[in-house]
């Protein structure tokens, strides 16, 4: 090889080193994405009603607004069960590390709080052996497939955000896909 | 010897000594090339990477304010939109003994101290707890420092337990976009220790 030619080469070589050393440097700083899917099995439901919190609300409340303006926006007549605004369902859950339930791994628990049209802010924690994961994001009543946001964990699952999708699995189980992204070593 | 530029001509003769100067002369250049290159891609690396920061805060509650929600917690168990199947898993313990019950709600209000003695205030903060079960409970925190800037966790804590691990989920102003965990555990005086990891 002649000397431009190899000092090229070595020019290229330095080029190609500090163009990978960023990623392979920064990957040192947190783990790569990891998932880990569990079985869920509801333990416990519990439904809290809130109609005379929303009937007190309608006359006094801070907003100035007419008891009728308000029922006809939330087109709130209390028919039916609901769920209605402010009323919330408390979901616990047993978790499993395999779909025939042989091994359990921890709980969950699942607070939902209702707002329009049935739909709910749910916010969830996972109490695994490795630490906590919490998520939280919108639910409709009743829905088994729904994507929540990973915002936070303790210990093992320090710094993760990702998110959770979830879906039915046989015999009146939940099937949850925790993708977990930006774990701290 | 000429002092302008360019490469040599190739019949042109160099002294020996000549040519090994010339040699080391860009050995050298390659090897500040490459120190500095190297040395940008590390510092580029090292902006891009997560820091972690301790900080530690001692709390005193000043404030409690406790939501029974027994009356909704009854009517839900006879007017709801579960269907059968989700109604035989209301919890068979529920609502007795006494409580926290399901669905009450504690707010907690605190003071912030940097130092155990607590003689040097930090801040407030508030702990908003939304009971489930065994004495279990979902709580929101923010901790707004006098040094500028909000932090904020959330999790579960177990009451029947002095010390809790929630995550941090985020902040403003001096914290801005950090996440990480917040360990409390009992200290002196009827305080709490909150140690503070965070990553950025």
């Amino acid at each position: 090889m002649s000397r431009p030619t190899s000092i090229r080469f070595l020019f290229a070589a330095v080029a190609l080193l500090a163009t990978t050393l960023p990623v392979t440097a920064a990957s040192g700083a947190s783990r790569p994405p990891q998932k880990l899917t569990v079985y869920a099995v509801p333990a416990t439901v519990q439904f809290m009603n809130h109609a005379d919190d929303r009937l007190r609300g309608m006359s006094a409340n801070p907003f100035n607004l007419k008891a009728d303006a308000v029922i006809i926006r939330t087109n709130g007549k209390e028919k039916g069960n609901g769920p209605f605004p402010g009323d919330d369902i408390l979901y616990a859950f047993k978790l499993f590390a395999d779909a025939k339930r042989a091994k359990p791994i921890g709980t969950a628990m699942f607070t939902c709080y209702y707002g329009f049209q049935k739909r709910a802010t749910c916010e969830s924690y996972f109490d695994l052996a490795r630490g906590i994961l919490l998520a939280s994001g919108q639910v409709p009543f009743g829905a088994s497939r729904f994507t929540l946001g990973v915002t936070g964990g303790t210990h093992a699952y320090l710094g993760a955000l990702g998110q959770v999708d979830s879906r039915p699995a046989s015999g009146n189980a939940q099937r949850f896909d925790l993708h977990m992204t930006g774990l701290a070593r | 010897m000429s002092l302008r530029g360019g490469a040599a001509s190739p019949n042109q003769h160099v002294a020996p000594s000549c040519r090994s100067v010339r040699s080391r002369g860009r050995r050298a250049a390659l090897l500040v090339a490459v120190l500095g290159l190297v040395s940008a891609s590390v510092l580029a690396a090292g902006a891009g990477a997560a820091q972690s920061r301790a900080l530690t805060l001692y709390s005193v509650a000043t404030g409690l304010q406790y939501i029974n929600t027994e009356d909704d917690r009854a009517r839900g168990k006879v007017n709801n939109p579960l269907d059968s199947a989700a109604n035989e898993l209301w919890p068979k313990s529920s609502g007795t003994g006494s409580g926290p019950f399901a669905g009450d709600i504690a707010v907690y209000s605190i003071k912030l101290f940097s130092n155990p003695t607590l003689n040097r205030p930090a801040g407030s903060g508030v702990y908003t707890c939304y009971f489930n079960y065994d004495r279990h409970a979902f709580c929101r925190a923010y901790y707004k420092l006098g040094t500028g800037g909000t932090l904020v966790a959330s999790g579960p804590i177990d009451f029947k337990s002095s010390g809790f691990a929630i995550p941090v989920t985020g902040g403003t102003k001096t914290y801005l976009g950090v996440r990480g965990q917040v360990d409390a555990a009992a200290a002196k005086r009827n305080a709490q220790r909150l140690d503070f990891k965070l990553l950025r």
